[in-house]
């Protein structure tokens, strides 16, 4: 008796069903997901300025600890206490169009923001640990040094320098 | 005497299980590792600089002696009070560096007439005309803490009183050396 019940009850259903069918309405929600990079990078400051020089001069250096605003300013937000390498290329080409000349980056970390007491980083290598606590969980700044052409033609030199930070 | 191992299909099925499994978590680890290398982040620094010309020079204004009357026998513009009659020269350098200063010029003409001329110099730090002082021909100065340096030039005319008429130009050539 029970297992003719609980067939008559399949098959109501089934029969049943397509009556409804006609009546049914759906709706489809989408399902997003935003999968952000552990570590972002914010940039404080972006500029190098290597400032205003006179034809002749061959050379001309920011210091990323010691040079204050005229140092670019980046920090780091992300885990705390995460081994990370910067890393850049050894030199770069800055130019007025006319003349090129090269600049060699130079990067300096800390993990509070405190840039005079910044410690000159290795490009790749070897690994900074992120502080221990609070965010941003490092901060780090950039500078270098330009070496001129003694015949450099006057005007605006610019070129960019990209700093990769794994972990 | 020993006993010849015997292994069922069930227990030969657990052990190649098994060694998927372990290989299966090996690949997991090192696929993990792989990917913990490629995490990349990326800070991008402009760098700027501007170089300045070593040394500029400009004549930005022309000395005028102005219009005269045939008869009148001298005209003088002073470099130092003679206001825009004078001629003015604007000089950059880098700051605080000494140079030498030297002029000449040439008598005044109109073609088949001439007139003599005398010039002089006036310079100063600061772009204020009336608290310069007289820079005579081969001193040496300093350019100020921007680098600059300011000059004006006048001079004396002597005319005879039949002088021809017409228009008379000379030129007063400044000359920086460093």
């Amino acid at each position: 008796m029970k297992r003719f019940l609980g067939v008559a009850a399949i098959v109501a259903t089934m029969v049943a069903s397509p009556a409804f069918a006609g009546n049914t309405t759906t709706a489809t929600a989408s399902v997003n997901l935003t999968i952000n990079s552990a570590v972002t990078v914010n940039t404080v400051r972006a500029a190098i300025n290597l400032g205003s020089i006179y034809q002749g001069t061959t050379s001309a250096a920011v210091d990323p600890a010691t040079g204050g605003a005229n140092a670019a300013a980046f920090s780091l937000a992300g885990p705390n206490s995460l081994p990370v390498t910067f890393s850049w290329p050894s030199s770069i080409n800055i130019t007025n169009g006319t003349t090129t000349a090269t600049f060699a980056a130079g990067v300096a970390g800390n993990t509070a923001n405190t840039q005079t007491g910044a410690t000159s980083l290795t490009s790749g290598g070897p690994a900074v640990t992120t502080a221990a606590s609070g965010s941003p969980v490092y901060y780090f700044w950039a500078g270098g040094t330009a070496t001129i052409p003694s015949n450099a033609t006057a005007g605006a030199y610019s070129g960019s320098v990209t700093i990769t930070i794994t972990y | 005497m020993r006993q010849a191992a015997h292994v069922t299909p069930a227990s030969f099925f657990c052990f190649m299980t098994f060694r998927v499994l372990i290989v299966g978590i090996l690949l997991l680890i090192l696929s993990s590792a792989c990917n913990a290398q490629q995490h990349i982040v990326t800070a991008t620094a402009t760098v700027d600089m501007t170089m300045k010309p070593n040394m500029g020079l400009a004549a930005a204004r022309n000395m005028s002696m102005g219009t005269v009357t045939q008869g009148l026998t001298s005209i003088d513009v002073n470099p130092i009070t003679g206001g825009n009659a004078a001629a003015y020269f604007a000089f950059s350098a880098p700051p605080n560096t000494p140079v030498t200063v030297s002029y000449a010029f040439t008598s005044l003409s109109n073609g088949p007439s001439t007139i003599d001329f005398n010039g002089l110099l006036a310079g100063s730090e600061a772009d204020n005309q009336t608290k310069s002082s007289i820079i005579l021909n081969g001193s040496t100065i300093v350019t100020n803490s921007d680098g600059g340096f300011h000059f004006w030039a006048g001079g004396s005319a002597k005319l005879s009183r039949s002088q021809q008429l017409g228009i008379y130009t000379g030129t007063f050539v400044l000359t920086i050396t460093y």
